[in-house]
């Protein structure tokens, strides 16, 4: 069918999927979380990764602080803003049954924070360009960007902190109770508001970080955050909704798929498949792609 | 009984949902250490008086009050530090957690946010219950049994003072009812708790429990010793065409 390209282009082209798709994976692991105790689709998830993004300029150009550097206080803002924010504008639609009037707020505040952006920022691309932007590495062999790589560490290093957080503090274990059952969790004595706080928490810390990956590798501008939230989406179904290993697998998968899809098909069709691709997943398998089903009670 | 020692006091509570009245005019008081069964017909407000109990739902009218405080319309995350836990009649263990992190979490939260000797209450109730030897194993791959088991120890392990326990031998096997009844009268011995016990099982309910109580389209038609419920007219009258559970 295909005439297959060297091995070398090959490899080439899986490790860039691999990395950009990485970012996918991360800002699917903070929808997860969120999905997870609130049963929420955080759809301003991709503009509060665009302005983190935004915010790492600033510090950049304002301030003089590297990049990746900007982790140290990006992340620790997220935790707050998303503790403020749940509080703040979700917490008594939260406690109605019906998720609708949430997931309204959520596209609201996607809009505005999209068009405080442009406001503030401009409607223009932005980038952030350090002595390093070009910099390329060495990795199995193929040569790769330095920043994508420094992504995809970001990617992996968030995804495993929150997988250390749910597995072996008795706080997470709290979010994951709280995740699989509510109404069980909540009269085991767990606060819903509480953990909904954390998850939102944790999700925008995670959209802080992968701000930073954002804004040193791809150029953005105050829109480009909603398809990031559907290409976490995406990621998500893949992965299977509710598990945090399988989000990053997912927006790795989701990557590896575009590259290829750009590869040995043509540009213009990469998000034509990919949500193909999300809709098939949704219909045929809907636990996920990489989920061990286990017996309800 | 002295009043003051009454445990939990349900005073004329009313649950309607819509026009549809499913409990109605209830009074039940329960003192310190006391196993009464609760049993009536499918449909006759047994597990939706236990959410009322817990607050999952506020009662159209009436009053609960647990060791003399009015807790109607409290929220529910703050029964269980009150003293009161509860199992579920479709189990609802934590599938992706081991039996151990299950019971934790009651350990700490259910007894509100303690660290200190978490470790020893969960390992204690595990014991309790005789899950020792699956303390690691994770729900998702346990028996119906055994998870019927590990949410009596999540419970336990939040030290309550009552428990109210949607009928537990549900699906189980004679031998595993018979497991049942032991660990029902080795908790309430051992931990003096009080315990509300809903069951289908009548027999069992009858041998066990030294005070039954029934419940019949929402209304209490009878309370009082297995004796007294078996010769009440109208319990016979509502179990009349039902099976013998
Ligand atoms: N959330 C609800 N909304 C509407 N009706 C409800 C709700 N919960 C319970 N009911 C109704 O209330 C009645 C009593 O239900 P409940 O589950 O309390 O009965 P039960 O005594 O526990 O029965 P079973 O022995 O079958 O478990 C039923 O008619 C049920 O359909
Ligand atoms: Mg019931």
């Amino acid at each position: 069918m295909f005439n297959l390209p060297p091995p070398d282009i090959l490899l080439q082209l899986s490790l860039n999927g691999a990395l950009g798709g990485a970012m996918y994976g991360v800002a699917a692991v903070g929808l997860s979380l969120i999905f997870g105790t609130m049963r929420l689709i955080f759809l301003a998830q991709g503009a509060m990764i665009i302005l983190a993004a935004y915010f790492v300029r600033a510090l950049f150009y304002g301030l003089g602080i590297d990049p990746f550097l900007s982790l140290l206080i990006v992340v620790p803002v997220g935790l707050g803003v998303g503790w403020l924010m749940y509080h703040g504008l979700f917490r008594k639609a939260a406690a109605e049954e019906d998720r609708n009037v949430s997931l309204l707020i959520a596209v609201g505040l996607m809009f505005l924070v999209q068009n405080l952006m442009t406001v503030v920022w401009g409607g223009n691309t932005a980038g952030v360009v350090t002595s390093y932007t070009a910099t390329g590495i060495e990795l199995l062999g193929v040569r790769t960007s330095f920043t994508r790589t420094m992504g995809f560490l970001i990617a992996l290093a968030g995804t495993g902190l929150v997988m250390l957080f749910l597995r072996k503090t008795i706080v997470g274990k709290a979010v994951r109770a709280a995740s699989e059952d509510m109404d069980a969790a909540t009269l085991m004595g767990i606060s819903p508001h509480r953990v909904n706080a954390i998850a939102f928490a944790i999700g925008i810390a995670l959209a802080g970080a992968a701000g930073v990956a954002v804004a040193t590798t791809f150029p953005f501008n105050p829109f480009a955050g909603f398809i990031f939230s559907l290409k976490a989406l995406v990621a998500l179904a893949l992965g299977g909704i509710g598990n945090v290993t399988g989000a990053l697998a997912g927006g790795i998968l989701l990557g590896l798929i575009e590259a290829y899809v750009q590869f040995f098909i043509s540009g213009g069709w990469t998000n034509a498949i990919a949500y193909g691709v999300f809709l098939a997943v949704l219909m045929f398998k809907p636990e996920g792609l990489f989920s061990r089903p286990y017996k309800k009670a | 009984m002295q009043p003051d020692e009454t445990l939990l006091r349900l005073e004329a509570v009313q649950k309607r949902f819509g026009g549809l009245v499913v409990l109605n005019n209830v009074d039940i008081a329960v003192g310190p250490n006391e196993l009464i069964g609760l049993i009536g017909p499918n449909g006759a407000g047994k597990s939706t008086l236990f959410n009322v109990i817990t607050a999952i739902y506020a009662p159209t009218q009436g009053r609960v009050l647990f060791r003399g405080k009015d807790i109607t319309g409290i929220a529910p995350h703050r029964i269980s530090r009150l003293g009161i836990a509860r199992t579920f009649q479709l189990v609802r263990t934590f599938l992706t957690m081991t039996a151990f992190e299950n019971v934790m979490v009651g350990a700490v939260y259910g007894a509100g946010g303690r660290v200190k000797h978490a470790t020893e209450a969960a390992n204690a109730a595990l014991e309790l219950v005789g899950l020792t030897a699956r303390r690691d194993m994770r729900t998702a791959h346990m028996t119906l049994s055994d998870r019927r088991m590990l949410e009596i120890a999540r419970a336990v392990a939040s030290d309550p003072a009552l428990l109210l326990l949607d009928e537990p031998m549900a699906g189980l096997n004679p031998t595993e009812i018979q497991r049942m009844v032991d660990v029902i009268r080795r908790v309430r011995a051992e931990r003096g708790l009080s315990m509300l016990w809903v069951e289908h099982k009548v027999d069992a309910i009858m041998k066990v429990c030294s005070r039954v109580i029934v419940l019949d389209h929402g209304e209490k038609i009878a309370d009082g010793t297995p004796r007294e419920v078996t010769q009440n007219r109208k319990v016979i009258e509502a179990y009349l065409g039902e099976p013998a559970a």
